[in-house]
This record gives C-alpha cells, structure tokens and sequence, in this order.
C-alpha cells in the first residue's frame, strides 16, 4: 500500500512538471521539535524531543504567487515521557524523563505555498501524509517495539512559513512550520476498552531547501 | 457631519456601510486585526442531580453556574485573497453554591484555533469567504459526583480530576452584505468533525450565527454601532455536553468612530446544556469585546 501511494505520487509529480510552467524541484534537511499531544499515562506527561529531517521537494506552479507543492521525505520524531520526582531532602519537585518514545516516518506533506507581493516571503497551509516505519520505547534497559499499538498511517494539518533567497539560477528557502496530527496516533484495537486513548504528534520544523527551476516559461526571479 | 472619514478608515465596509464587528459571528473580511473577548456570565437556578445511579437521579437543592471567558485572536492578511488566523480561548465554569459545586464541580476548557480565511466573492454591496480551521480543545473535569458515581456503579478508583483532549476541523462560509450606509447583514455557518466528550466517539458539530448592525457613525454625529444577532454552537468550548448545543441571541453596543479600533459590550442570552441535567439553562452573559485593525 505504502509502495503504491509513492509511486503514484512520483508519477503524478512527473507528470505535472511537464504541463505547468516553470516549477521547481529541489531538496531538503533540517529539525523538528516533535511531542505527543492528548492522553499521556497518569502523573506523566509528553515533552518534546529534537530530531531531524531530509527529503526532496516539488513545487508547480499554479499561478504567478501560488503553488503546489509536494516534499516526500522521511521524519525522525517522537516524544519524551516524563514522571514527576520529588526530591525529598531539597524539597522540590520535577519531572525526569522516563521513556524515550521514538516515531520513525515517511512524511508525504501536500500544500499551497503562497508568495508574498515582494517575491521575500512563503506563507504554506496543507496536509502532511505519514506512514510510520518504526515505533520503539526505550527505557534505557530495554527497547519494546510498539509498531502494532500505533495506526499505520496518519493526517496532519501544516501551516508555515519561509523566506525565499533568490540566485542567479536557483533559490534557497528557509522554512518554519508546525503541523498538528489531525487521526489518532494510538490504535484502539481493543474494543473492549471504554478508555481510548488520544494521542497525536505535533511538530515544529525547521528547514532549508535548495531548489532549482526546471520546466517551461521564462527564467523570472520566482 | 459624518464622525468617520471612509479613506483613513480600515474598518470593514460594503456598500458605504462599515460593519460592526461581534464576537459571536465571524466575520467574512480579508483584514489584518486583532481581536479580545473578555467575558462572565451566569446561568439561572436550576435543580441540581447529586448522583445518578443505574438511570436514577438523586436530586438536591437548586443551584447556578458561572461562566468566564477570555479569547485573544489575531488574523493576518497575506494577500488580498486569503488570510490565516490564529486563536487562544479560556473558559472556566464553577458552581457557585455548595450543592452546584458539588454536582456540576469545576470545568476549564482551553481552546487553541488556527485556521485559513479565503474569499470566494466580493462585489460592491456582498461578500463571501470560506474558512478551514483545526480546533485542538483540552478540558479537565473537577466532578466529585462522578467521582463517587464511578466507585459505586464501576467498582473502580478513579481520580476526582478528568482530562479530556479534543481535536476536531471545522469549514464553513461566511458572508457579509452592505444593505446602505446605516443598516448591513454579516453571517456564518461551520459544519466540523472530530472527537467528542465522549471517548471512542466521533461526531459533527456545527456553528452558526448572524446578525443585524446599525452603524450611527457613518451618517450622524453619534459615534455608536449596534448589532441584534443570534448563535448556535455546539463547538466544545462553549458546549461540554457531546451532543449537544447551545442557542442564543444577543445586543452589541460599540464605540466604532474609530478608524482602525473598535470596543463594545455584548449581552447575550443564552440556552446552554449542563451535564446530568435534561433541560438547558438559561444563561446571561456580558463580554467586553475590542478589535484592532491594521490594514
């Protein structure tokens, strides 16, 4: 299933470069600062966790200032698990991490990129595709593979936005976004269960592409 | 002599009609503002249910419910087209005498909204926009009612505290018409989907509202706007009952000979469903509500 929504969607990509004018295609890496939102176990709680992320990029034009992009990829992610410690003698109380949740995904993200007046500034709104490949909690003492307790595909919704740094035959773009996990992470296969648990990932991302025109129409500034 | 001057003013305006704007509807117009909504209200006496038992009630003395609610909302313009908007919203609800308190307990819901505002139609005199927002709501429960009702019936030690997050996406359209320079319409229906209170459950929520302004400012020397509006929702910050929905109808007064600013107070009178009780309670509420706009 995973194979088949990829290929499909390196044809359709394909195919649309070759109909609209001049479009981009380009690559990216950066961070993301991910943490599981909703039902946590009880006295924890999430934290967010730094990881990174790398993929490739493909941006059509649609009108003058608006395209549809695409950026296949793949996301490290996953959240921390914290339990509140009371340190007795200095009487305080913190959290300390506990379990290091680990969420490993290809990441299809569909959006609208919007181009400012002045050709400086993207602002992006969309839905971001996931198919998570790996799901492991480590405890420090072991790694319990959780795969089959998380669905097997996921929708988030991504709003961002970017600054557009113009060469002479390519572009780089700095971006920022957040995308909040809109389908439940955990998988309720237990029926029996009145006790659902909500789970969902948000992400901040930051990253930097480096995009090169191809396609046709002239070689304007965007 | 007219109080606002049209070329300064960023107010929204169709037809010479600037439009007052009201909490309670959304409003249809591709501008850069920002928005707060400060708010109590409390509802009427009403029996309250102590426990319910296998479908029995227990009823004890009459009690009331009070409200709080504070909403900050910003909205930028991107192009003249389309919009995003973001949003935090707070409320809080407590019983305000023992018997209450102890049925109904202590209820905050925290709302984070952000959403995109695309228009599909202007002409001279009419307006129309889309939206698409993502609404992700936390709610936690103080019910020592509950509480007991789920050691007695389930057998289980549960906390007096719940947690309920909520996450749901809502779309819709929003409309705006100039009828002349004193008098004009604004509009909004959202039809959303997500979680509910209720685990294990999904379900569609809607909300919808409208309303009349008279703007005195555009053709007298009175620097007032009014606003004779109606709402429903059943979105789950203003509804903590799955299901259900809240209706109700409202006067805006406002300042709005300002060019880029707007304040008012809003009364509003609204129905609103309760946990454990069957009928809905009247309500009273009164929001101080102010808007800037920047273009």
């Amino acid at each position: 299933m995973k194979n088949k929504i990829l290929l499909t969607t390196a044809l359709f990509i394909f195919c649309l470069n070759l109909c609209f004018s001049q479009s981009y295609v380009g690559f990216h890496a950066g961070l993301n600062s991910g943490k599981f939102s909703g039902d946590s176990p009880r006295n924890f709680i999430y934290k967010g966790k730094l990881q990174y992320n790398f993929g490739i990029d493909f941006d059509v034009r649609l009108k003058d200032d608006l395209f549809l992009s695409i950026s296949p990829g793949y996301l490290f992610s996953g959240s921390k698990l914290q339990y509140p410690y009371e340190d007795i003698e200095e009487e305080k109380k913190e959290y300390r991490d506990s379990v290091d949740l680990k969420l490993y995904m290809i990441s299809v993200p569909l959006y609208l990129k919007i181009i400012s007046d002045n050709e400086k500034y993207q602002f992006l709104g969309g839905l971001d595709f996931g198919f998570p490949t790996k799901v492991l909690a480590d405890n420090s003492v072991e790694e319990k593979d959780l795969y089959d307790e998380v669905n097997n595909f996921t929708v988030s919704m991504i709003f961002g936005l970017g600054y557009r740094v113009h060469f002479t035959n390519s572009l780089m773009l700095i971006n920022l976004g957040f995308s909040q996990g809109i389908t439940n992470l955990a998988n309720n296969i237990d029926d029996q269960d009145t006790y659902m648990p909500r789970v969902r990932l948000s992400t901040w991302r930051f990253s930097i592409a480096y995009m090169l025109p191809v396609g046709k129409g002239k070689n304007t500034s965007d | 002599m007219r109080v606002l001057a049209q070329d300064e003013n960023n107010t929204p305006r169709l037809n010479d009609h600037f439009f007052v704007p009201v909490c309670m509807i959304a409003s249809p117009f591709i501008k850069s503002s920002f928005t707060t909504n400060l708010g109590i209200a409390q509802s009427s006496e009403f029996e309250n249910v102590i426990l319910e038992i296998d479908d029995e009630k227990y009823y004890g003395l009459t009690g009331s419910l009070l409200f709080a609610d504070l909403e900050f909302e910003y909205q930028q313009k991107i192009k003249d087209w389309i919009a995003l908007y973001i949003s935090y919203n707070l409320t809080a609800r407590v019983g305000t005498e023992f018997q209450s308190f102890i049925s109904q307990g202590v209820s905050t819901v925290s709302s984070f909204r952000i959403g995109w505002l695309v228009r599909i139609l202007e002409t001279e005199k009419f307006m129309l926009s889309g939206d698409i927002q993502i609404n992700n709501h936390s709610a936690t429960f103080i019910t020592v009612s509950e509480f007991v009702k789920d050691i007695i019936e389930n057998d289980t030690i549960t906390s007096i505290t719940r947690n309920v997050p909520i996450l749901n996406m809502n779309g819709g359209l929003r409309f705006a018409y100039g009828i002349n320079k004193v008098f004009g319409i604004q509009g909004f229906a959202d039809l959303g989907y997500g979680d509910s209170y209720r685990r294990g459950k999904s379900d569609f929520i809607y909300r919808t509202g409208g309303g009349i302004d008279a703007n005195l400012a555009s053709t007298t020397k009175v620097p007032l706007g009014f606003s004779l509006f109606f709402t429903a929702s059943a979105l789950p910050d203003y509804v903590h009952v799955a299901g259900k929905s809240a209706l109700g109808t409202g006067l805006k007064i406002s300042y709005s000979a300002a060019p880029h600013f707007n304040i008012g107070l809003e009364i509003t009178k609204m129905r609103i469903p309760v946990p454990n009780i069957d009928d809905k309670v009247q309500s009273t509420s009164l929001f101080i509500s102010s808007k800037y706009y920047f273009n």
